[in-house]
């Protein structure tokens, strides 16, 4: 087997976002309506506004910049989510993506600190950050040696393997002084591939892209299901920092412990 | 085997739907090829398994059908058999970007293509996961929440120490959680709701209570739901105390739209006594409805 030369961990900079997203699992029983917030997080009119009785779920959505912002409501949760456009989504190199990591982060850390600041938002139990972000390979085999530095205790045989998938949990405790809240820091790593299909009236036989492969890092930063009180209201933007700075940590430096 | 939809449209709706499938790995995993037109698609193994178990794609691969459908994008079981019906309509595909689900090893995907118009259309997208291949839900996920579980544990709860009770103290009790429970749940506590009266898991005492709780509650969001639940229970349930109970829901409910439903139930009902309750319920709807025309005429008149 010919030796390949171990391929290093990339900058942050080099990471896509396709997704980033807050959730917050407010506390029980409380009223309140996500009316006028979208407006209020972005100085703008959303496109949508869907109540769906059947799933109790409220979404508010319309778009920031080339992105698309979407608000939601259900019975346990309010979220807020940045993602690509659905009218023309973005795509970067075939991979979709809002844009880059290291860009889009603040931007959507701002919009988090404006949510918390809302004068209806609720008392909140649980908070988390989310992301699903891409580095974009040229091939599977590659893709799957790229992941290699980021997790330092697995050996992988890329040449011989596939359907890779890394998913764990590595606890530790918060430290923004709210005693007794550690934080879930889940990361699951995986490969896919992306294609895109042009067809339709018009463009005669459809064509198919070349699949796109990427690494793909799943981010769930999440304060604890075990901490039954109401989160500090005058901390929420500290706490919410403390999972970003986290999850940036696994982006620039892999599975962690 | 079935799908999870995420993010469905609130009504039934006529779409254009348009499939595309991507399983991570199927390159190298026996391929599955379908042709589409004038090309041909790679499918991966999980596609094919979920064609061979539930749809037998060749058969349907050779119709010719419509993409117009009425589609209630929350039932699963409507995008299984469109999805072959989709694939062989090649005129009405259009621009498709392919995403990834994070759905864990397994991956493809539906996309939904929605309000399909000459220049511009707008997308809905119906995420599916095979259920088999999904990580079940950890407590440290929070990406992929499953409110049906939250929902069951709060529905288990509206029952808890009725029993100890005298009737009309459980029945006050029973209202009063069973309307704060559909006001704060809406149509997830209404599923959840018939998916234990549907499979025998309440006593008929209690469905007898909760169907007639179900038809007085003061809650404009769930009535459509509420009223099809006591519509099913009506025709479909195999218990006479329930058909009962769901005739008098919908004597609460005072609408003629169950009128059909009534008139089905009555002609299949076999107790003489649960068919003369659903005949007193079927009268007073059918006054209703003439109340309701009287109304209008003379509104129209007047006006």
């Amino acid at each position: 087997m010919p030796h390949q030369t171990k391929l290093e961990i990339r900058p942050v900079s080099a990471w896509l976002t396709q997704l980033l997203r807050v959730t917050a699992f407010y506390r029980h029983p409380q009223e309140f309506d996500i009316s006028g917030w979208w407006e209020e997080l972005t100085g703008g009119s959303p496109e949508k506004d869907t109540n769906q009785p059947k799933t109790a779920t409220r979404t508010i959505e319309g778009p920031l910049g080339e992105s698309t912002l979407v608000l939601g409501k259900t019975p346990i949760i309010v979220e807020l989510r940045l993602l690509g456009s659905t009218e023309s989504p973005k795509n970067i190199d075939g991979i979709p993506a809002v844009g880059g990591f290291e860009e889009e982060c603040p931007v959507f850390l701002d919009l988090v600190r404006k949510l918390f600041k809302i004068q209806q938002f609720p008392n909140i139990r649980r908070l988390a950050f989310g992301a699903v972000l891409n580095l974009s390979v040229v091939e599977y085999e590659q893709a799957m040696r790229q992941l290699e530095p980021y997790m330092k205790n697995v050996t992988i045989d890329a040449a011989n393997s596939r359907d890779f998938l890394y998913r764990i949990n590595r606890i530790r405790p918060s430290t923004v002084g709210v005693s007794g809240l550690s934080i879930n820091r889940v990361n699951v790593w995986s490969v896919v591939s992306y294609q895109s299909v042009l067809a339709g009236p018009g463009v005669g036989k459809p064509v198919s892209s070349k699949p796109q492969y990427a690494c793909q890092l799943e981010l769930d930063i999440n304060t604890s299901q075990d901490f039954s009180d109401v989160l500090p209201t005058e901390k929420l933007g500290t706490i919410f920092e403390e999972l970003v700075s986290m999850g940036t940590q696994i982006v620039a430096q892999g599975d962690v412990p | 085997m079935t799908f999870e939809i995420y993010n469905p449209p609130s009504e039934s709706e006529i779409i254009d739907i348009h499939t595309s499938f991507s399983d991570v790995g199927w390159i190298d995993e026996e391929p599955v090829r379908y042709e589409f037109g004038a090309s041909t698609y790679d499918f991966g193994r999980m596609f094919r398994q979920f064609h061979k178990r539930e749809t037998q794609p060749h058969k349907r691969l050779d119709q010719k059908s419509s993409l117009q459908k009425e589609v209630k994008p929350s039932d699963a079981e409507q995008l299984h058999k469109w999805i072959p019906l989709v694939l062989q309509e090649q005129e009405s595909l259009t621009s498709l970007q392919l995403e990834d689900l994070t759905s864990r090893a397994k991956q493809y995907f539906i996309v939904v293509l929605n309000r399909y118009g000459s220049t511009k259309y707008g997308r809905v997208k119906a995420y599916g996961i095979k259920c088999g291949d999904r990580t079940p839900s950890s407590p440290s996920d929070t990406a992929h929440i499953d409110l049906y579980d939250v929902i069951r544990q709060e529905v288990a709860r509206i029952f808890i120490g009725t029993e100890d009770m005298l009737a009309d103290e459980t029945e006050e009790v029973l209202a009063n959680r069973l309307s704060e429970c559909i006001k704060k749940y809406q149509g997830l506590a209404v599923t959840e709701i018939q998916h234990l009266i549907v499979n025998e898991e309440m006593k008929p005492e209690s469905v007898e209570a909760v169907l007639r709780i179900l038809g007085d509650i003061d809650d404009p969001s769930t009535y459509k739901y509420r009223r099809q639940l006591l519509e099913k229970a009506v025709i479909d349930s195999s218990s006479s105390v329930v058909r009962d109970a769901a005739s008098v829901g919908l004597s609460y409910m005072d609408d003629p739209h169950a009128i059909p439903s009534l008139k089905k139930a009555i002609e299949k009902e076999t107790c003489p006594l649960v068919r003369k309750s659903m005949k007193k319920t079927f009268t007073q709807l059918e006054d209703t409805e003439k109340c309701l025309s009287f109304c209008g005429a003379q509104s129209t008149t007047s006006g």
